[in-house]
């Protein structure tokens, strides 16, 4: 068949196949967008650091300034999570990490990279990258296997699935991340005594 | 629908000027082919959503780095596909590691497209048209990565060789041959099942 038919002939067929529709992506690419942003903020000069530093200082000497320094210290999470491999029994543990911080989570021979990020007062993003940690035929020992990223309710039951090839479900991560109130941030200020 | 008559440079503009919510017009006129294109490429619609909102973002992040001269559909089509490229071969790892889980079950075959339901479609369509329309898809499917997207690029999105060859970075007659291949393929493939469609 000449390929000018053949081409007429598939103009004809796929004039009837519809475009597959997706659902509104703009809240999640607005919000991706926001995540971005917060990563690709630079780092704090030597000086920017050196300066916060004298304030803390600053703000040390005045009574009564425990509250500012509590605001400055860092979210902490308590996740509780389950991980399942396949079809295998769940492996369930807590994860206690601070805002933005990324903690390890191993299963077998995989590597889980989890990071809780504060996203705003009722949300959190969690963020994973899922490793195989065997050796490879190309004599590696860490391959990224998936680097999914989902936003999360704090206090909520939050689920990330790795799937294969197929589509069949292979990892999942259940996690529930729970803000740490004000409250259990402790800690004493004693005055240091020359000669003691 | 499009809420503008504004050209997409232009939209690029009124972004890098510091509107930054005039990117979701950009979302909306183009999200439907980009996700249409990973979900064809993926065959599953949550990694085909991950991948075009992925996609997104990172043209955002690139926004400065876009040349006007260039259709903005074409850049945005570059930057799916290779995010799908890198998905692709990150599941197709999965196969080889050496965990029973892994490999599909007895009975479980190979690809798996999704199919969204139909909407709007009538009780008393031809079934048969049908058939075809999803064998035809099947065997899309099937196809090999550079065929594929080659194919769906023309003959779905009718988008010019021209433009494909711009997407794909190769020679608008490499662009021919690829489509020419996979025309082959289907027709050959399809014509015994449906010898009043492909002959």
């Amino acid at each position: 068949m000449k390929d000018n038919d053949l081409e007429k002939m598939f103009d004809t067929v796929c004039a009837d196949i519809p475009l597959k529709e997706p659902r509104d992506l703009w809240p999640e690419v607005s919000l991706g967008i926001k995540v971005r942003r917060e990563q690709s903020r630079p780092s704090r000069t030597f000086w920017a650091a050196g300066f916060s530093a004298a304030a803390v200082l600053i703000v040390l000497s005045i009574p009564g300034a425990s509250e500012n320094i509590k605001n400055g210290i860092r979210k902490l999470f308590s996740s509780a999570y389950s991980v399942q491999l396949g079809e295998g029994a769940p492996v369930r543990g807590t994860l206690i990490s601070a805002d933005g911080e990324v903690k390890e989570i191993r299963s077998g021979d995989m590597l889980l990279e989890v990071r809780v990020t504060n996203m705003d007062e009722q949300r959190v993003i969690i963020a994973l990258s899922v490793f195989y940690t065997g050796k490879q035929p190309d004599g590696s020992v860490r391959k990224l296997i998936a680097k999914p990223k989902i936003l999360a309710m704090k206090g909520k039951s939050a689920e990330v699935s790795v799937t294969d090839i197929h589509g069949k479900q292979v990892y999942k991560l259940k996690m529930t991340p729970v803000e740490k109130s004000p409250a259990a941030y402790t800690g004493t200020l004693s005055p240091v005594i020359p000669g003691h | 629908m499009d809420e503008t008559d504004e050209t997409d440079p232009q939209i690029v503009g009124r972004v890098l000027s510091g509107e930054t919510d005039a990117f979701k017009l950009l979302v909306n006129r183009h999200q439907r082919l980009l996700y249409d294109l990973s979900f064809r490429l993926t065959g599953n619609t949550t990694e085909a959503e991950d991948i075009t909102q992925t996609a997104f973002v990172k043209m955002f992040s690139g926004l400065s780095s876009y040349k006007r001269e260039l259709a903005f559909k074409n850049w945005a089509y570059t930057i799916t596909l290779n995010i799908a490229r890198n998905r692709l071969k990150r599941k197709a790892l999965l196969r080889f590691l050496p965990l029973g889980i892994f490999s599909p079950k007895n009975g479980e075959d190979e690809v798996r497209v999704q199919e969204p339901v139909e909407a709007g479609s009538s009780p008393d369509a031809r079934l048969d048209t049908k058939d075809m329309r999803s064998s035809l898809e099947s065997a899309i499917a099937a196809l090999p990565e550079e065929l594929k997207t080659s194919f769906i690029l023309y003959h779905l999105h009718k988008n010019p060789v021209k433009d494909i060859s711009e997407t794909l970075g190769i020679s608008p007659n490499a662009v021919n041959i690829r489509i020419y291949k996979a025309r082959e393929r289907l027709a050959k493939k399809l014509t015994p099942e449906y010898p009043e469609y492909f002959r």
